[in-house]
């Protein structure tokens, strides 16, 4: 089919290329070219090269910021990770049985996914809100005065809480997948051989699950590095930036720095690309490797 | 393998849908705004536009920010002139549009410029960084010679519309920094409106023994904390340092650990830990003149914009009252206001109507226009009129001193936390540290805003800050 | 036509019959309950605020809302004027879905298949399309020279050129399906065009259920690219309205609790209903037949 069909395939790949090209990697290519030069956004304004200016500014006056921002990322993503996934596990392993009501747990579980970050973020904004939410007046009934959102030791956990809230839905049906992936077979075996529950969850299930770990792991930790929206609706950084995610520090600078200029906000954001790149290119040879070992 | 390897493609596929997912909220963006770089189409150098009198039909694109709760009021009051004016130039056709708030309006803004798809643009009064990111002298149509200039307070003209000798836009309204009052809790206690430092606490003091949350502020969003610095930095530092704003525009130089900063840090945290309610940082700002209005707290250190919002979320208590915050001993520092320029209308020089926007900006200006427009949205204005209103009452009495508010004042690239941010939302900083931290802040980020040097001279500083 | 019969799926509660445990149950019952109870609560209370007073919620917001006021859906309604967002955010989620899987299908198959010289080429090509930044001043650049700027055209347009991600899934369920297929129909002298549609289509349900959903998801709840692509009021899509409700001066929780309702509710029932599916396409990609 392939020989005869002449030229249909290179037709059938032109609107997508075409698409793909003129919107997603030229503007790229570009936005890093504009990281290495002064552009202020204006019409009549001549633009200069700068080269390296805009980075090292960066690692100089807003040094601080990158450095806390990076930090806050880190624990970030680590947290969410690491629960998120263990949890999915967990609860996919439970949807996986024929215990009543599931489907709906599922269809609960799986919603906020569905509903967006800026929903999920005002809706906890809501629970969590020192003066009259739901979650404000249960810690008040234990008298613990709370604040969550607004304190600078908790506001980061709790924002991790959230995104672990939104997003398990997602990991578990991955995991779900792959559950339902493996025959029934293998557990029978492991009956006969006298397997307990634990021990074949242990032995079978999650080693047969390591690309949808791979794939979940991978996942969490990229959308860690980049996301924004949850966070800005929940403490938009703060308080007292810490919350600022690295996803937070460019998506305030390239919007909200009404005194940033164009080009060092690129610069932010290639370097963004260049830290997400590097660990996912990490990541992916040591989880790769994982699963050929498997 | 149990586990085909179409499976594995597939789970694998999802999974790369899920990164993608994740991804597609990665924000690596720049600011929208842009520019055809080097080949521009418009003419932009054409400020003699004094091309023959268009004859035809015109239509003027105006664009505006969403100013929340006078909106309506805004947008009625524009109707009003609008069809006043076209009776004058019946063949001019005006659209007004409301492009949003803060960064959706920044750049909304930007992009429409860019893209030349507007006549007139809402701008605030200039700052340095107005001037700097939007270069009225290339970009602006030069307002210098219309008539309506005339009605406006010449200081006005000097701080909000000018730059390089001429005027670029018409700012018909400025915007200052109070603590709005609940009087009748006021009258309840026995209070006055403070004079000195003293005078404050003693207020703040005597609500709290009354089981009054004395003052409320939003921290969640932190940038509107600007405003409480701002008080504090005008009533306590700028006294001792008149020249300090000019000093740093001019010259580049700034000294952030004199004992008047300190000083300022140290009351602006203190009167935050003892009077405002404990839980600021977790509330929302746009909810505050909301819950200002419920009757829930005394005061409401806020923008003096902020008076028609209280009004709009109809206030439980009879009168409204406002006070210039006092945060220094001295009772005549306590009495200068923070101000800075507000809505301004600026014509965009690549258009090719530029004789129907002077005139129509020309119209806008002229007394009575500008009198039921003013009316309408209640700000401070530019000109020598009166207002009425609960809102204007209540502010009237302020405006006998002011003074430019260094909210705007930092140049691009300048790393100056005007919010006091970390100051007031956590306990990482004492206000000797905090000095010292601002400084350096300050003093890295030079490269950055060092270019800017050498742009404003003191010419220009003694017109934009009035000495 | 993929079977999934042959193979009977490993549940859980095989396993634990298998042995009887009893506790087992009851734990899972447990944790079952604490699951629902947290993802129900937070979105039910969201629900209640939705009709309460405003006064009542800055006093006392769990309480039952009373007065009940169903008013404040029309009052969010007719403020954040969703009448018309509600519209465009239809045509662009319907269009730019259409649009995509279409497109993405037509590029898929030939990389899939090795049909176009370089295959390998293109396949990371797309695929390094799902990490690069955004380019945003760029693609208005691109949008203002073809004169598509600030239209829905333009909006539309931009979306579907975030393709990489749905190429990627169904050339991972296209190498699934069996090749003798395009052998069978190429002696039958069936066009190229014609067996993508007639013959891939079909058996690619699921995987373009799956891309279909989370592309409308995308597409719904884009809030930076109204911002600014789309600043003329009237093209805006329902996220845009939702966000500048939610940043106006003043906040009225509740009417952004209605607000959040409207415009979670389309989505949630197409979710409910596409249900089916969805997991039917998770899973397919899983089992072998």
């Amino acid at each position: 089919m392939g020989r005869a069909a002449g030229v249909w395939p290179y037709l059938c790949l032109v609107p997508a290329l075409g698409f793909f090209l003129a919107f997603q990697l030229v503007p790229s290519l570009v936005t890093s070219i504009f990281s290495l030069t002064d552009y202020t956004g204006l019409p009549n304004t001549p633009i200069h090269w700068v080269g390296l200016q805009n980075y090292t500014e960066l690692l100089s006056g807003s040094r601080h910021y990158l450095v806390q921002a990076i930090q806050v990322t880190a624990v970030f993503a680590v947290l969410v990770t690491g629960v998120q996934n263990g949890l999915a596990v967990l609860v996919a392993w439970l949807l996986n049985s024929r215990l009543r009501g599931r489907i709906a747990v599922r269809s609960l579980v799986f919603l906020p996914v569905v509903l967006g970050a800026t929903i999920n973020g005002l809706v906890w904004y809501v629970m969590f809100n020192p003066l009259s939410g739901p979650v404000t007046e249960l810690l008040a009934t234990f008298g613990v005065k709370s604040n969550l959102l607004g304190n600078t030791a908790s506001a980061l956990y709790a924002v991790i809480f959230v995104q672990i809230w939104a997003n398990l839905g997602f990991s578990m049906m991955i995991f779900l997948a792959g559950m339902q992936g493996i025959p029934v077979e293998i557990y029978e075996a492991g009956v006969i051989d006298g397997t307990t529950p634990l021990a074949a969850f242990r032995n079978i299930t999650i080693p047969l699950l390591a690309p949808s770990i791979t794939i979940n792991v991978l996942l969490a930790v990229i959308g860690s590095m980049t996301t924004y929206e949850l966070i800005f609706v929940l403490t938009d950084g703060g308080p007292a930036f810490t919350s600022q995610t690295l996803g937070m520090y460019v998506f305030n600078q390239a919007f909200f720095g009404g005194n940033t200029l164009p080009g060092f906000a690129a610069a932010i954001a290639m370097v963004q690309f260049a830290l997400v790149f590097a660990v996912v290119l990490v990541m992916q040879y040591y989880l790769r490797r994982r699963e050929a070992v498997l | 393998m149990y586990v085909t390897r179409r499976g594995l493609l597939g789970s694998m596929a999802l999974g790369a849908a899920a990164v993608v997912l994740a991804a597609c909220s990665q924000s690596a963006p720049s600011p929208a705004s842009t520019s055809a770089p080097s080949s521009s189409s418009a003419p932009t150098a054409a400020p003699a536009a004094t091309a023959a009198k268009a004859a035809g039909p015109v239509q003027l694109d105006v664009i505006s920010w969403n100013s929340g709760t006078s909106a309506e009021a805004f947008k009625g009051a524009m109707k009003g002139i609008n069809d006043k004016f076209k009776q004058k130039a019946p063949n001019v056709d005006i659209t007004f549009e409301m492009l949003g708030q803060g960064a959706t309006w920044n750049n909304a803004q930007k992009t429409r410029i860019a893209a030349q798809k507007v006549d007139v643009t809402a701008m605030y009064g200039f700052a340095p960084s107005d001037i700097i990111n939007f270069q009225p002298d290339k970009q602006f149509v030069d307002l210098s010679e219309i008539s309506a200039i005339k009605n406006f307070d010449q200081t006005n003209v000097n701080r909000f519309m000018s730059w390089k000798g001429k005027v670029w836009q018409m700012t018909l309204a400025y915007v200052g920094h109070i603590v709005w009052t609940d009087e009748d809790t006021f009258a309840k206690y026995n209070l006055q409106h403070p004079q000195t430092y003293a005078d404050f606490q003693h207020v703040g003091d005597t609500l709290k023994s009354n089981n009054v949350v004395p003052a409320v502020l939003g921290g969640k969003e932190q940038l509107p904390l600007n405003r409480f610095a701002s008080m504090a930095e005008m009533t306590l530092h700028r006294p001792k340092h008149p020249q300090f704003w000019s000093d740093l525009l001019v010259q580049g130089k700034a000294d952030f650990t004199t004992p008047e900063w300190v000083e300022t840090f140290k009351r602006a945290k203190e009167f935050a830990t003892k009077y405002v309610d404990p839980n600021f940082s977790g509330i929302s700002y746009p909810t505050v003149a909301g819950l200002f209005a419920a009757g829930k707290y005394a005061m409401l250190p806020d923008g003096s914009f902020a008076g028609g919002d209280i009004e709009a979320a109809k206030p439980a208590f009879k009168k409204l009252g406002a006070f210039t915050a006092a945060f220094a001993d001295d009772a005549t520092d306590n009495q200068v206001q923070p101000v800075y320029g507000d809505i301004s209308w600026a014509g965009l020089n690549y258009s090719k109507n530029v004789d129907s926007i002077r005139s129509w900006i020309d119209f806008f200006g002229q007394k009575d226009n500008y009198q039921s427009f003013m009316q309408g949205i209640q700000y401070y204005p530019t000109q020598a009129i009166d207002l009425t209103g609960p809102v204007p009452d209540a502010e009237a009495p302020l405006l006998k001193k002011t003074a430019v508010a260094m909210t705007r004042l930092p140049l691009p690239g300048m790393v100056f936390d005007n919010a006091f941010t970390e100051l007031l939302l956590s306990d990482k900083y004492t206000p000797d540290s905090y000095a010292t931290f601002v400084q350096k802040q300050f003093d890295d980020s030079k490269p950055q805003w060092q270019k800017y040097i050498g742009m404003f001279d003191q010419d220009w500083a003694k017109l934009f800050f009035g000495s | 036509m993929i079977h999934e019969e042959s193979i009977k799926k490993a549940t859980t509660s095989d396993w634990s019959l298998h042995l009887e445990m009893r506790v087992g149950k009851l734990g899972a019952y447990a944790i079952l309950l604490v699951l629902l109870l947290i993802y129900a609560i937070p979105l039910a209370f969201v629900l209640v605020v939705a009709v309460e007073s405003n006064s009542q919620f800055m006093q006392n917001a769990a309480a039952w809302p009373s007065p009940l006021l169903l008013s404040n859906f029309p009052d969010a309604w007719v403020e954040g004027t969703f009448g018309s967002y509600f519209g465009n955010t239809l045509l662009y989620t319907v269009s730019i879905v259409v649009g995509s899987l279409v497109i993405a299908t037509l590029a898929a198959f030939p990389i899939a298949r090795g049909h176009v010289r370089g295959s390998n080429g293109f396949y990371l090509l797309f695929l390094s399309g799902l990490l690069l930044p955004q380019g945003l001043i760029p693609q208005f650049f691109v949008l203002n020279e073809l004169g598509i700027y600030d239209t829905r055209v333009g909006y539309i347009a931009l979306w579907i050129s975030h393709i990489a991600f749905g190429i990627f899934i169904l050339i991972g369920f296209i190498k699934g399906i069996s090749s003798e297929l395009d052998d069978a129909a190429a002696i039958d002298g069936c066009g190229y065009l014609r067996y993508i549609f007639q013959v891939i289509v079909p058996l690619l349900k699921p995987a373009l259920a799956v891309v279909g959903l989370i592309t409308a998801i995308r597409v719904w709840n884009d809030i930076i690219g109204p911002i600014i692509f789309l600043p003329s009021n009237g093209i805006k899509p329902i996220s845009a309205g939702l966000f500048q409700f939610y940043s106006e001066y003043t906040a009225q929780w509740t009417l952004i609790a209605s607000a959040v309702v409207i415009t979670a509710l389309p989505l949630v029932l197409l979710f409910l209903f596409t249900q089916r599916y969805i997991v039917a396409g998770i899973t397919s990609g899983a089992i072998k037949g």
